[in-house]
């Protein structure tokens, strides 16, 4: 069905070419495939959702459906309109597109915001509180939607302090951050790109607000940073209990100095650019990339050791001395 | 200057004031300690002008008034006391665009606190004691009756003052917000003065130890309910019919016709008095004077 | 890592591991040890279940405070292109959200400030180049050229006036009783308003100035006259009703402006000897304010 009306485009009279976009608008928005085609898979879900969950809710449902209707065609008007500018390469139905487009999500926002609190209020029903995972979630708080916020908060900031707090013993600090890292998220959303774990993405904005706290509170001394204590050796029995086998890789880890495993911790773990890494650490920052590289080194060569084992450590820690 | 503030008081000693040819207060005496202090009067009592002079908002024409010990006519002395102040004025306008949020991150700078984390920590501690958390974002213009008196109320708690004055806080408010409202004065840290002042006896019962009575500018009673109650033991009475004898008579919800006079016919059927009917007595007997 | 280590050809894919409830305690608490606590913090980023289970480990207490904390900071307007300029060069932050209070920094009273100009400078500019005929009484006929400036002389300064009124009366401050129950400096508050609103309003009017066809030099002309205005009038209100203040300083540059625009000398009004008067008008309304500083701080109730 949608096939037969994209020949509307091939006429060039604008006024023509408006309603002829308008209308593929209105029969598209009932034509799910080609729903799909012009909306993402991630907002076409959401759509649906919308639809089904007023469908439920009675009189708000009606009023509801009606309004989501109406912003999702004005925004399919205006997406039909850019692709039928980019086809007719027309620079000013472009722009009036891209206009459409905006006022579209706009009224939408509001008109779901409003809506979504009468069908709160109506029915009893958040239900897009938990089924939405954390990249729609971001893109909500793109929008302005503060719930989302607070939603974000919820899963994301219980294991976001304690993982803090292993880097710094100081709770107000660790506070501070935290609540940095969802202000960071707040004002300046558009910086999640859309690849990548979100939480990954939360922690990396969490790590460098920890940094900044930190340096507010301590001034310019060296930062009081807590890594992994290194003389924390699991016992066998521990080991068995936790049922942890302390492989290679540990022995490796175990083996590497202080300096080197904390200059391989804040590239790799959390995340952070050499540069970034050397404030932290006090030092230049070809220092961090050397460190970095003889961390790597040194663990690929007790990884590929067939013949390492617990009475090796000692003898390692010996070899690669301390710098 | 250090403010004592675990046994100092608040004192007003022979306050007048007059707009005009009225007189305001007429040389009131007053001493409000730790806990909750009702000031109880009618509409034009004059309650408004003596929370403002506590607040030190407006000056006296005489008298002298001591908070914590400093003495607001000393300019550098008002000011420690408005450090220790929160105040919810009778008629509080709002700038309407600000948001709740926003009026009260204003209000807390008023208040002295000017470090942005701070601020907000304080914010929503009074968010959360008002229970207006969800509003935070909401514009003010936005808000019903209920909740603009709510966050009045917020805005006084701003900063833990030592002294709260409140004018007619429970104006507007439903019966369970009132119930919230006394939850509240109830919890607050600190042990702080509180005076409210309210034209409704059955506030004055549920919340206030104490409670002075304001008529016509000057102080009729003060003491507790319970003192202002027995005031009128024996003087209230119900029958079917309405008696002349009586001072004040009204048709109760059951139909019966309740009496608060000084007489009270022989065999006539005596009820227990309520503090509002100790208040009416009074009020009556100002009135005649 | 329960059962392969990572051999030499690289790492076996274990997608169904998930920490124990030990080894994250033991995350939690400080005391694993470097193999643990680099591959919990590994596999965390990747697996919402075990965040989930890390999160019982953090304080519910100190998540709800920082919860609401966060979402009154998030409530809280962060303050558009010219506060950011302006903290940057050192302004304190609360001083600056101060002014939100303030009406005449608002858009739409600067918009009607503008438009009002608009309106004056437009008319003045199109008498001035002819564009209204002059089929009017016949004493207008003889139009002056500087007459034409007499209702944008009459009227630049009132408005500047206007907006540093509005940051003192109490009638545009609805929150006023509270600013007076504070313990913030109730002059700092004022000057901070006025200035701003002065500094605000006196943008707009040297803008309109540069477009008015007059002398090149009017814009200049106007700075001193309005400062004068301004400070006379908050030097008044410390004496008198704050209405009557700012009335009678309006008064006080109106009579002579339409005096001089009836003698057809309007320009009159900007030149040497009223600017020198403006001057003096200014450092004696200073020394009031100074001096009487402390009515500030109480209500205006006298």
């Amino acid at each position: 069905m949608a096939r037969s009306h994209l020949t509307f485009f091939s006429v060039p009279h604008p006024s023509w070419w408006t309603l002829a976009l308008l209308l593929q608008a209105f029969f598209l928005s009932n034509d799910r495939k080609a729903l799909r085609a012009v909306y993402g898979d991630a907002d076409l879900a959401e759509h649906h959702r919308w639809v089904d969950v007023l469908k439920a809710g009675g009189d708000a449902g009606e009023l509801g459906k009606l309004f989501a209707l109406i912003t999702n065609l004005v925004t399919l008007a205006g997406k039909g309109m850019i692709s039928g500018a980019r086809r007719m390469e027309s620079l000013r139905a472009g722009v009036l597109a891209d206009f459409v487009v905006h006022i579209g999500n706009r009224t939408g926002l509001l008109l779901r915001q409003r809506v979504r609190g009468t069908v709160r209020a109506a029915t009893g029903m958040n239900p897009w509180a938990e089924e939405r995972d954390d990249a729609a979630l971001l893109r909500a708080v793109a929008r302005g939607d503060d719930e989302s916020l607070a939603v974000l908060y919820d899963r994301h900031a219980g294991w976001l302090t304690v993982r803090m707090n292993c880097r710094c013993a100081m709770p107000d600090v660790v506070d501070q951050a935290v609540q940095d890292t969802f202000l960071a998220l707040w004002r300046r959303p558009d910086a999640y790109r859309g690849g990548g774990d979100v939480a990954a993405f939360i922690w990396g904005i969490g790590i460098r607000r920890l940094i900044d706290a930190i340096r507010r509170e301590n001034g310019a001394g060296r930062l009081p940073w807590r890594s992994a204590e290194p003389e924390a050796v699991v016992s066998a029995e521990e080991q068995v209990l936790i049922g942890i086998e302390h492989g290679r890789l540990g022995q490796a880890l175990a083996a590497l100095s202080p300096e080197l495993r904390a200059a391989i911790e804040a590239t790799v773990l959390d995340g952070l650019t050499c540069a970034e890494a050397a404030v932290l650490l006090g030092v230049a920052e070809g220092t961090v990339k050397s460190r970095c590289h003889r961390a790597r080194v040194a663990l690929r060569a007790a990884l590929a050791d067939p013949s390492s084992g617990p009475d090796r450590t000692a003898h390692r820690r010996q070899a690669w001395g301390t710098s | 200057m250090t403010v004592n503030v675990r046994t100092a008081a608040v004192r007003a000693d022979g306050l007048s004031r007059r707009y005009g040819a009225t007189r305001a207060l007429d040389e009131v005496d007053l001493t409000l300690d730790r806990g909750i202090t009702g000031l109880l009067g009618p509409n034009g009592a004059g309650k408004t002008t003596l929370l403002s002079i506590l607040a030190t908002v407006n000056e006296p024409d005489a008298g002298r008034v001591s908070v914590f010990g400093l003495d607001p006519r000393n300019a550098g002395e008002r000011v420690e006391i408005r450090r220790h102040l929160g105040y919810l004025p009778q008629e509080l306008g709002y700038h309407r665009h600000f948001t709740v949020a926003g009026f009260l991150d204003y209000v807390a700078i008023l208040k002295e606190i000017t470090d942005r984390r701070r601020r907000a920590e304080e914010v929503a501690r009074v968010l959360a004691a008002v229970s207006l958390e969800r509003r935070a974002r909401t514009r003010i213009r936005a808000l019903s009756g209920g909740l603009r008196q709510r966050l009045g109320i917020a805005q006084a708690l701003l900063g833990q003052p030592d002294l709260l004055i409140l004018d007619e806080p429970t104006a507007g408010l439903d019966p369970e917000q009132r119930l919230r409202f006394r939850e509240l004065l109830s919890e607050l840290p600190g042990d702080p003065v509180i005076v409210l002042s309210t034209h409704q006896a059955d506030d004055i019962a549920a919340i206030c130890p104490t409670v002075v009575v304001l008529l016509q500018g000057r102080v009729r009673f003060g003491g507790t309910p319970s003192e202002l109650t027995a005031t009128a033991a024996g003087r209230v009475w119900a029958a079917a019919e309405r008696d002349a004898r009586a001072h004040l008579s009204w048709r109760g919800g059951d139909n019966r016709w309740r009496h608060i006079g000084d007489h009270p016919p022989p065999g006539a059927e005596l009820v227990t008095p309520t503090v509002e009917d100790g208040y009416l007595l009074l009020s009556h007997a100002a009135g005649a004077r | 890592m329960t059962s392969s280590t990572p051999g030499p050809t690289g790492p076996v894919a274990g997608a169904d591991w998930h920490a124990s409830a030990d080894v994250l305690a033991g995350y939690a608490t400080g005391t694993a040890d470097a193999a643990v606590v680099w591959s919990v913090e590994a596999h965390l980023t990747s697996c919402g279940r075990c965040r989930s289970a890390l999160s019982e480990h953090a304080d519910a207490e100190r998540l709800a405070r920082n919860r609401r904390v966060l979402l009154v900071r998030a409530a809280l307007p962060e303050g558009g292109r010219v506060r950011g300029l302006l903290c940057r060069c050192g302004v304190p932050d609360h001083l600056l959200r101060l002014l939100a209070a303030t009406p005449s920094l608002r858009k739409s009273w600067l918009l009607s400030v503008a438009g009002v100009l608009a309106v004056v400078a437009g008319e003045a500019a199109a008498v001035r180049y002819g564009r209204i005929p002059a089929h009017r009484p016949a004493g207008l006929s003889a139009y002056q050229d500087t007459v034409v400036l007499a209702p944008f002389l009459l009227v630049a300064p009132l408005l500047v006036l206007a907006g540093v009124a509005a940051a003192f009366l109490p009638m545009f401050d609805p929150a006023s009783q509270l600013a007076v129950a504070a313990p913030f400096s109730g002059v700092t508050l004022l000057l901070v308003r006025a200035v701003s609103a002065l500094a605000a309003a006196l943008v707009v009017v040297v803008a309109a100035a540069v477009v008015v066809p007059g002398p090149g030099w009017l814009p200049v002309a106007l700075l001193l006259p309005s400062l004068a205005l301004c400070a006379f009038a908050l030097a008044a209100a410390t004496l008198m009703e704050p209405h009557a203040a700012a009335v009678t300083a309006g008064a006080l540059w109106a009579l002579p402006v339409l005096l001089l625009a009836a003698a057809h000398l309007p320009l009159l009004i900007v030149q040497r000897n009223a600017q020198l008067a403006c001057a003096a008008v200014f450092c004696a309304s200073a020394l009031v304010l100074l001096l009487r500083r402390d009515r500030f701080d109480m209500g205006w109730t006298r």
